[in-house]
């Protein structure tokens, strides 16, 4: 009896024993499998953190050789411009001579010479038109600024991607990151105000109205 | 002898449309593509009648040369007159704190602008 009892008992010992080890080592086998997966889990995290690193780097690599040229090309623009400006400037200043000559001529004619009598509100009209053109060839110094207010902030762009791709943790670059608000304190024209407004309204689509430079009749002056 | 325009603007095309406009009303011109030229020509004897500047300059801009300008007892009452694309009401106001006499936006319609000349002009 007492045999049987103690053979009961340490049957149960046993199979207890047993069921705990083998608890023990499911649960430790179950720890052992999460680890895993957590750990593929990170691993393929840190793969995909690689990856988008190495895109970043990869379209930094084209981008920072690429603004340069972007910023010659309007720089050769505005030059160019420039010089079809002085250009112009120098015939108008032809025609504006040529103008006056005209109307002290038609001014010193007498009333016996009546074909000449026209020549004088020719004179009036021709410089009243060369007045216009001097208006419309600002137009090469208003392109010149708007040209420029692009130009810089992609240089801008140019100098914080080559810091990011020197030093990619640097919080306080990242921190000043203000390019929008820095390129739309650039601008002097309304103009370029309106369009950075549709831009950022999604309507980048939609023109910016502006009138000919030579129907801007009133001249904006303000006298203090 | 005719009256002497100091114009201060780094566009070289919109300095000779200025030079263009006003030797055309017999004044002479004397150009500066910045403040800072334009403080060394004044410095060195050039007395202008008035002053014709550009706001955005490298260098020195044109806010910082009307300070500069009316730093020097002889120019005190110098008319400048501002000739820029910025428009806004804030930056004119700090035209008129810094000393301006008035402010012309570009584009300038040479008529007109001769006219504001005279009205800036002492008599």
């Amino acid at each position: 009896m007492e045999q049987e009892l103690a053979g009961n008992v340490w049957g149960f010992v046993m199979s207890a024993g047993l069921g705990m080890a083998a608890t023990l080592w499911w649960s430790r086998g179950s720890r052992r499998r999460e680890r895993r997966a957590v750990e593929a889990t990170m691993q393929q995290q840190i793969a995909q953190l690689e990856q988008t690193k190495y895109s970043w780097e990869q379209f930094a690599s084209h981008a920072i050789p690429l603004i340069p040229v972007l910023t010659r090309q309007i720089t050769t623009v505005i030059e160019q411009t420039e010089q079809a400006a002085m250009d112009l400037t120098i015939k108008i200043r032809s025609i504006a001579e040529r103008a006056q000559r005209q109307a002290a001529y038609a001014g010193s004619s007498s009333r016996a010479m009546e074909p000449q009598m026209g020549n004088g509100s020719q004179a009036d009209g021709l410089s009243s038109d060369v007045s216009r053109i001097v208006m419309a060839m600002q137009f090469q110094d208003i392109t010149k600024q708007k040209l420029e207010h692009v130009a810089q902030p992609l240089l801008q762009m140019k100098t914080y991607m080559e810091s990011l791709v020197a030093n990619p943790v640097a919080p306080e670059l990242v921190k000043a990151l203000n390019l929008l608000e820095e390129v739309e304190r650039s601008y002097t024209m309304e103009t370029e105000r309106t369009a950075h407004r549709h831009a950022m309204e999604g309507r980048a689509h939609v023109g910016v109205p502006m009138p000919s430079i030579t129907e801007q009749e009133d001249q904006d002056v303000t006298l203090f | 002898m005719p009256q002497t325009v100091l114009i201060v603007d780094d566009s070289k095309t919109m300095r000779d449309m200025v030079t263009f406009t006003l030797a055309g009303a017999g004044f002479q011109v004397v150009q500066a593509s910045d403040g800072k030229e334009a403080v060394g020509k004044l410095s060195s004897g050039s007395k202008p009648v008035l002053i014709v500047t550009d706001l955005n300059m490298p260098e020195m801009d044109g806010i910082t040369l009307i300070k500069e300008v009316r730093k020097m007892p002889a120019l005190k009452f110098l008319p400048i007159l501002m000739l820029t694309t910025e428009s806004s009401d804030e930056k004119k106001a700090e035209g008129k704190a810094a000393g301006a006499t008035g402010w012309i936006v570009k584009p300038f319609n040479p008529e007109q602008f001769l006219k504001v000349l005279k009205k800036v002009l002492p008599a």
